[in-house]
């Protein structure tokens, strides 16, 4: 049973760097104060890779990236 | 009159003959070096005005060692060190490479980071958020886009110095004024010998970011090859019970300004190069030092070691018959009363991991010796703050000349009674850094 991939996403915690949305646009949506969006389904494999460097670049620790049983 | 003095006299009529820079009170530089005499004031260890003179000419425009690769091995490490009193990160960015990036946030000038040494994914300003890769470059700042727009971040990169690696050793400069190969010169085949004979890696920061109350050349000045103070200022090592001090070394120093000294080996061999493990004079040596290498880059970056016997015998250990440990560091100046010293232990990669630690603290009679000296460049530092105390001269007037023992691979020789040959050649790099016409 592989691993999946899912985000725990603290907009409270978010500064609107964007640089996540830079990063992975298709995973990291922003609104209209540039905060990221609460992100609940389970990221595509193909963008797996990206997503979890999107959350690494975050500079408030904003994005945790969580795995789950596929 | 030998073909070496000759040529030294050449040079030092060639550096006195520069166009020299004015001081504040009229004194020009080049009346602080007597090139006759060889006698520099000691005002230079204390004026402000020339303490600035050095950073932009000097310290500026040279290479000086900033650390080791094996320091930071990951994407994400980082150490803090300095280029003058231009404190610099040393990074490994995503891509591998090693960067050397002022630490100051392009910004409004923060210190970026504020920690000595660390992994992080990148670096960002406590004061308004900015935040930067490894590489120096902008990544993004707080609401962005409302601050911002879509603005050129490529503007607004951290200032990075040029970055040399050689044998692991990482070098940083601002402006050099040549390459890493021009600026060690010859000198380079004793610095390859060194640290390029065996794999090393880092072993502890044996000194962090340690302050002292002295000039950096107070400091300089005796690292990169002065001898004839230990028989007096270390005589507590003799009374110890470690073997007498030898008057008799062999050094090695160019107009470059780096300059080192080697112990006496009763086969003449500088043992890291030989490779072969000669033994010492004294078979009932109370410690197992083969050789010990101390010197100096300049302006300041500390190097030396030890090449160490086994109880064994030296093939027990394999590589080139002997275990290595050698040191890397920098004096860098805060001001010109001040210093930041820092160090590091590096040991041969191969050993297993106990001989390490044994390694480590080989080092013990640096201890005693590191204290003495703790006294005597304060001390000097101090006395060339006076009227009268700047004007009395350090005088460097008995040199031994050039000279090269039969057989020795090596380039720039000064074999023989360890006299003021290597600290003069100190002295002239100095003024010439702080003369050249770029």
């Amino acid at each position: 049973m592989g691993k999946r991939l899912k985000l725990e996403i603290d907009r409270a915690a978010c500064c609107g760097y964007t640089i996540c949305a830079d990063i992975c646009p298709e995973v990291y949506k922003l609104d209209s104060n540039s905060i990221v969006e609460e992100y609940h389904d389970v990221v595509p494999t193909h963008l797996e890779e990206k997503a979890r460097e999107g959350a690494d670049a975050c500079p408030q620790n904003a994005i945790v990236v969580v795995e789950i049983d596929d | 009159m030998n073909v070496a003095f000759s040529a030294l006299l050449n040079h030092e009529r060639h550096l006195a003959d520069r166009p020299s820079p004015l001081l504040a009170d009229g004194t020009r530089l080049g009346d602080l070096i007597d090139f006759d005499k060889r006698e520099v004031k000691m005002r230079v260890l204390s004026d402000p005005q020339v303490h600035r003179m050095e950073l932009e000419r000097i310290f500026a425009r040279s290479w000086l060692i900033v650390g080791h690769v094996s320091e930071i091995p990951k994407s994400g490490d980082y150490v803090k060190r300095w280029i003058g009193e231009d404190q610099v990160l040393v990074t490994r960015g995503r891509n591998g490479a090693v960067n050397v990036l002022l630490n100051a946030c392009a910004h409004r000038g923060m210190e970026l980071c504020r920690t000595d040494q660390g992994n992080q994914p990148n670096f960002k300003c406590p004061y308004h958020g900015w935040v930067f890769d490894h590489a120096g470059n902008l990544l993004g700042a707080p609401f962005e886009k409302e601050m911002y727009g879509g603005w050129d971040k490529s503007q607004y990169k951290l200032t990075k110095a040029q970055v040399a690696i050689r044998h692991g050793v990482i070098f940083g400069a601002f402006r050099p004024i040549c390459d890493l190969d021009e600026w060690l010169g010859e000198f380079a085949w004793y610095f390859d010998a060194m640290y390029g004979s065996v794999e090393m890696e880092v072993d502890g920061v044996f000194i962090g970011d340690f302050r002292l109350p002295a000039n950096w050349k107070a400091v300089a000045e005796q690292n990169v090859g002065d001898n004839y103070h230990g028989v007096t200022l270390h005589n507590g090592l003799i009374e110890m019970g470690f073997p007498d001090w030898d008057l008799q070394t062999y050094g090695a120093s160019s107009y470059d300004g780096h300059g080192l000294r080697f112990s006496k080996l009763d086969d003449g061999h500088f043992l890291p190069v030989e490779g072969n493990m000669a033994k010492t004079s004294n078979e009932e040596d109370s410690f197992p030092v083969s050789c010990g290498i101390a010197g100096s880059l300049f302006p300041h970056g500390a190097i030396g070691g030890q090449v160490v016997r086994t109880p064994d015998g030296p093939d027990s250990v394999g590589e080139k018959n002997g275990i290595w440990k050698m040191m890397l560091g920098g004096v860098a100046p805060d001001g010109p009363g001040a210093v930041r010293n820092w160090g590091l232990n590096l040991v041969q990669k191969s050993l297993p991991t106990e001989l390490k630690g044994e390694m480590v603290g080989a080092g013990a009679m640096g201890v005693v010796v590191g204290a003495d000296d703790l006294e005597a460049w304060p001390s000097i530092t101090r006395a060339a703050q006076g009227v009268l105390g700047g004007e009395q001269p350090l005088r460097y007037n008995t040199l031994l000349g050039p000279n090269n023992p039969d057989n020795f691979p090596g380039p720039l020789m000064y074999h023989g009674v360890s006299k003021d040959d290597i600290q003069w050649n100190f002295w002239l790099r100095w003024y010439d850094m702080m003369t050249i016409e770029l």
